[in-house]
């Protein structure tokens, strides 16, 4: 038989198998439907460890551990010191600076507390620049700031009305609702209201006539209700009272700023815009680390030095002094005398969260 | 059925064919369909798995690269409304200055709890 013979019939036998395969009904089986679905899932997971592996990167390594990464109340010891090295070298490669990343605990004997005089604050908003700078906060359209300054309208004492009592209900609030902090005794005019807007007040020079300020952060509850209801458990309070957030167990679930009645948890919705030239690369796992997209952060009272004995930026950068940090187990402490010789009062008493944040006027 | 596909795909084109012609057409036909559709099968699995790995990190690349650079407009608006309430709540709030007892009992509570916890 010669060659062009045998290979003529081998197509004609290929022809007709093909059409008897075409002609074949398809019936899809159970079996099918599995096989194509571990295909899938197979190449899906090839494609996304390849992703995750095949890279030099310091970051898709770091993101590849973090996966199989415990809370961080459960690690071992060996298990921080590796989190913390893959952690710093990914920083100091993405920052271009050499990063360190602190794991130190809670120091025997401190409840750290903290008290702002409301009368001395002039509206700067020096603390929270210097907060946003040292705690490596999103910036610009991501902006984030774990203190707020709230502007407030100062009310007018009026000898006329002094047998009126305090304001009822106008004009801003609903029917019957009483207003704020009574500052200067009966006012004839409600305190404390706050305008429109006023969050991001920009004026050309401060304190403004008519205008006092009010400063808000995390409380740091004894009794925090933003714990209470973390469904991963990674928010918690820390031995010196500060509640902290492990940011690669964090959900973003967002219950616990639900949970939070002083409106300190900040969410993190689009990814940080932290500029390079800006980073603070002095950082702690449980404090100012950058964060990432979808994880809930805040204040605490600056881990990374008050651990080490230093003083919080805030409280540091505040031109009039207004505000004190301190030990609360230690009664020379400047909060504690604080607590002992001046008008204290706290916001949301009444909820029993137990604040450490107090505010005091002379 | 499976004999005879082994048998038939260790011959080459050649010897199939020319058994073809001594009356067994339909046989090997029938073989040649299911070693056909055998290899396809193990083809279509490996390729399968390459095409899927493929197309997942191509899809994961480029939809992080999309989503990077979409614009972040309402962003601003998100962080706001997480705060802005809390300024109206604020607003309305009558804070009362603690007695001396509070403020020592507070304390106390302070003390013991860490003791507590320690």
């Amino acid at each position: 038989m010669s060659k062009d013979k045998e290979n003529k019939d081998f197509e004609k036998n290929k022809n007709e198998c093909a059409e008897a395969v075409a002609a074949t009904p398809i019936k899809k089986t159970r079996r099918d439907f599995l096989k194509k679905a571990t295909t899938v899932g197979t190449g899906a997971f090839v494609g996304a460890a390849a992703l995750l592996t095949g890279s030099d990167e310091a970051e898709a390594k770091t993101t590849w551990a973090e996966w199989f990464q415990r809370n961080y109340r459960l690690m071992t010891d060996e298990e921080k010191r590796e989190a913390v090295e893959r952690l710093e070298l990914r920083y100091t490669e993405e920052y271009g600076k050499k990063t360190t990343v602190d794991t130190t605990d809670a120091k025997e004997g401190v409840l750290f507390g903290y008290a702002l005089n409301i009368q001395k604050c002039i509206g700067c908003r020096r603390c929270v620049h210097a907060c946003v700078k040292e705690n490596n906060q999103s910036r610009e359209n991501t902006a984030i700031e774990w203190i707020r300054v709230i502007r407030m309208e100062k009310g007018h004492f009026l000898p006329e009305d002094m047998d009126k009592g305090s304001p009822q209900g106008l004009p801003f609030g609903k029917k019957g609702e009483e207003y704020g902090i009574q500052v200067g005794g009966n006012a004839g005019k409600p305190v404390g209201v706050v305008l429109e807007g006023q969050h991001y007040y920009e004026p050309e020079s401060v304190p403004e006539k008519d205008a006092f300020y009010f400063p808000i952060q995390c409380m740091q509850c004894e009794k925090p209700p933003c714990v209470k209801v973390c469904p991963v458990r990674t928010t918690y309070r820390e031995p010196d009272g500060v509640v902290v957030i492990d940011y690669n167990w964090c959900i973003g679930c967002r219950m616990c700023m639900g949970a939070c009645p002083y409106w300190a948890r900040r969410f993190n919705w689009g990814e940080p815009n932290l500029p390079k030239e800006d980073m603070n690369p002095k950082t702690h796992y449980l404090g100012n680390r950058p964060r990432m997209k979808g994880v809930v952060e805040k204040c605490t009272f600056c881990l990374q030095r008050t651990r080490k004995g230093r003083y919080t930026a805030c409280v540091e950068v505040c031109p009039v002094g207004a505000r004190k940090f301190g030990n609360l187990l230690d009664p020379n402490s400047e909060v504690s005398k604080i607590l002992d010789r001046k008008r204290v009062f706290r916001l949301r008493a009444d909820l029993n969260t137990y604040p450490k944040f107090f505010y005091f006027t002379d | 059925m499976k004999k005879p596909v082994k048998d038939i795909a260790s011959k080459s084109p050649a010897t199939i064919s020319s058994e073809s012609t001594s009356g067994e057409t339909l046989q090997s036909n029938k073989g040649l369909c299911a070693t056909a559709s055998t290899e396809h099968s193990r083809r279509n699995l490996l390729k399968g798995l390459l095409l899927g790995g493929v197309a997942v990190s191509t899809g994961i690349i480029a939809a992080k690269k999309v989503y990077k650079h979409m614009p972040s407009t309402g962003l601003k608006q998100s962080y706001l409304s997480d705060v802005a309430p809390g300024d109206r709540v604020h607003q309305g709030r009558e804070h009362v200055v603690m007695t001396a007892r509070e403020k020592a009992d507070m304390v106390k509570f302070f003390k013991s709890n860490y003791k507590r916890n320690s």
